[in-house]
């Protein structure tokens, strides 16, 4: 358990958006935080990687406050992946990536053939390779995560931090960007929108609420119709995947539309 | 339309040492005709004789010659190159501050608030006990006094965020050219020609012992920045980005803040408000060797000096014997180019892509 949150309180002008959470991540597990819009996914995140200081409690990294801790430190050991991906600056996939290096160099030392190799293997771990010469900017949704994803790898952490990593993107580059993330075998914390993918991916899954800590648990444990109704106010059906067993989410409409929806459609012309 | 079959994606760059070895040669060249270049027709190899007996020692080939070239053309080069390596280097630095393609090292109030300072010399006498210096000295508190106002205002909650730092730097930076504009109005009318000369810049009162302390401050700049050039293209990246890389954001933003600041003040101060070097040369820099701040800031310290040795260049010979404000070539100069870049295809910072 070398990621837990004790007693986690975050104010951000002087609101408090994160109240008394506390989980532990275990070590080479895929964690997912899930929640409502504004209940605090991204709060806590930030905090973990230093953007934010908590109001009250602590992150602990291997057992030591992570706000103690010099920044450099962290960085070797924790790797981001935030929502920010819109650079104004006309960066090559390859700059962006050695980035990632910027926490084990020193004041002045170049860039040297490990971490050019460093690179390189990220770039081809997230299938990239060809694209080291590209603009980042030209890249599509999908490529750029994956590029950020790599850039993550170049730090080398054993910590992985990913905000929202599926958000923009087509269904194919969702489950590309989470296999690979699920393959890396480093511990992982994800804060996740779909309930559906995240039940797919993680191994247990932290549920938040209005800034509060609702449940924590393995996914089937975790999303059941009667929690999804209670955190996100929604009234759903949970099915399992037909594969893996995990709790699907199909959306209902409301009111009910009568089960003749189900006939074929009436022509317009033909109707009463 | 023709268009340029590039692959779109694939950046045209140049290697850094092909950037570095043409800007090398250009200064050169540049500087070399900023020297042969001038109202007084003086020989290249009355020239060429005058600079190898201050370098290398022998005979001085002819008083006048000597005293021009060595007294007035050479340090007029040294200030132009000192200014336009120091005004590309802030300028450089700011757009990556504030992740804005627009952004200036005047944007920071430096000029403006120099301006009050030195229009207040030239026009009210005031620090007159400071002789010879009162202008550099007038000009410099005034783009520090103005940097430190922005830099109050634009805080919020102790960080510098980059959009209160543009609202709050065009904002103030307007009030300061009201106050000048305040002070010409209330000034003696022959003064002011002087200080509308002063306020479009020139280099027409370079002298070796003006030269010390732009070329220190710029140079303990460069070092500074050279060494935080990673951490720069981090922050130029984004803020979040920076952290989660283990660079402290906060204080990384105060001391650029601080240097571009005095970097970009220190050159009003010895020549008066040049615009548009600052914006445009670091753009074209970027064209040549993209984003990444460790080729930028030593070739723009090249390509910013030639660029404004050349504007002088133009400013002394355009309307020989008068000359020509600085700041009026280098915007004439400067504004096509920057509109030429920006419509070439879609251009953002550094991309012709």
């Amino acid at each position: 358990m070398s990621l837990e949150l004790r007693g986690l309180s975050v104010d951000i002008d002087t609101t408090r958006i994160v109240s008394d959470v506390s989980f532990a991540v275990g070590d080479c597990t895929f964690a997912g935080l899930l929640g409502p819009n504004g209940s605090g996914k991204s709060t806590i995140l930030k905090t973990i990687y230093r953007l934010l200081r908590p109001a009250a409690g602590v992150v602990l990294l291997n057992g030591q406050p992570i706000h103690d801790l010099p920044a450099r430190e962290v960085a070797r050991r924790v790797a981001v992946v935030s929502q920010e991906n819109t650079i104004e600056f006309d960066l090559t996939v390859a700059e962006m990536v050695i980035l990632g290096r910027l926490p084990h160099k020193r004041l002045f030392e170049s860039d040297t053939d490990t971490d050019r190799a460093v690179v390189a293997d990220a770039l081809a771990t997230v299938g990239c390779a060809a694209l080291a010469n590209r603009s980042f900017h030209t890249l599509s949704g999908g490529e750029k995560q994956r590029v950020l994803v790599a850039r993550a790898l170049a730090q080398q952490a054993d910590h992985l931090i990913l905000d929202e990593p599926t958000n923009h993107l087509d269904i194919r580059y969702q489950t590309e960007v989470l296999d690979l993330v699920a393959g890396l075998g480093v511990t992982v914390l994800a804060a996740l929108h779909d309930l559906g993918l995240a039940a797919l991916y993680c191994d247990e899954i932290h549920l938040l609420s209005a800034g509060r800590l609702c449940t924590s648990g393995r996914p089937q444990d975790v999303i059941t119709v009667e929690r999804v109704q209670q955190v996100y106010g929604a009234d759903v059906l949970v099915i399992p995947h037909p594969e893996t067993g995990t709790p699907q989410l199909l959306a209902r409409r409301n009111p009910a539309p009568r089960p003749a929806a189900l006939d074929p459609p009436v022509p317009i012309g033909e109707r009463a | 339309m023709r268009t340029v079959r590039r692959p779109a994606n694939q950046p045209a760059r140049l290697r850094l040492s092909v950037a570095l070895i043409v800007g090398a040669v250009a200064l050169l060249a540049a500087a070399l005709a900023g020297v042969i270049v001038g109202s007084v027709a003086i020989s290249p190899h009355d020239v060429g004789s005058v600079l190898a007996a201050h370098l290398f020692g022998g005979r001085r080939p002819d008083v006048v010659a000597d005293e021009i070239i060595w007294q007035i053309r050479l340090p007029r080069v040294l200030l132009a190159m000192i200014v336009g390596a120091a005004l590309t280097t802030a300028g450089t630095v700011v757009q990556a501050l504030v992740r804005n393609a627009l952004a200036d090292p005047f944007l920071l109030g430096v000029s403006s608030g120099a301006s009050v300072g030195a229009t207040a010399v030239l026009l009210f006498g005031v620090l007159a006990s400071l002789g010879l210096w009162a202008l550099s000295v007038s000009s410099i508190v005034g783009a520090l006094l103005a940097m430190l106002l922005v830099f109050a205002v634009a805080r919020e909650s102790g960080q510098l965020t980059p959009t209160r730092l543009v609202l709050c730097g065009v904002a103030l930076a307007s009030m300061f050219e009201a106050l000048t504009s305040f002070l010409l109005f209330r000034g003696n009318p022959q003064a002011t020609d002087s200080v509308l000369f002063w306020l479009l810049g020139s280099f027409g009162r370079a002298a070796w012992s003006q030269l010390w302390f732009p070329a220190a401050t710029l140079t303990l700049a460069v070092i500074y920045l050279v060494f935080q050039a990673r951490q720069l293209n981090a922050l130029a990246v984004g803020a979040e980005t920076a952290t989660a890389l283990g660079v402290n954001v906060g204080r990384l933003r105060r001391n650029l803040f601080v240097v571009t600041s005095v970097v970009a003040g220190v050159a009003v101060a010895v020549s008066g408000v040049i615009g548009f070097v600052g914006l445009v040369v670091p753009h074209i820099v970027r064209l040549g060797v993209g984003s990444d701040h460790r080729k930028t800031l030593p070739v723009g310290l090249l390509w910013g000096a030639t660029f404004m040795v050349l504007g002088d260049i133009v400013a002394r010979t355009i309307v020989a014997p008068q000359e020509m404000p600085i700041g009026v070539i280098t915007a004439f100069i400067g504004a096509p180019v920057f509109i030429f870049l920006i419509r070439r295809r879609s251009y953002r910072y550094g991309t012709a892509a």
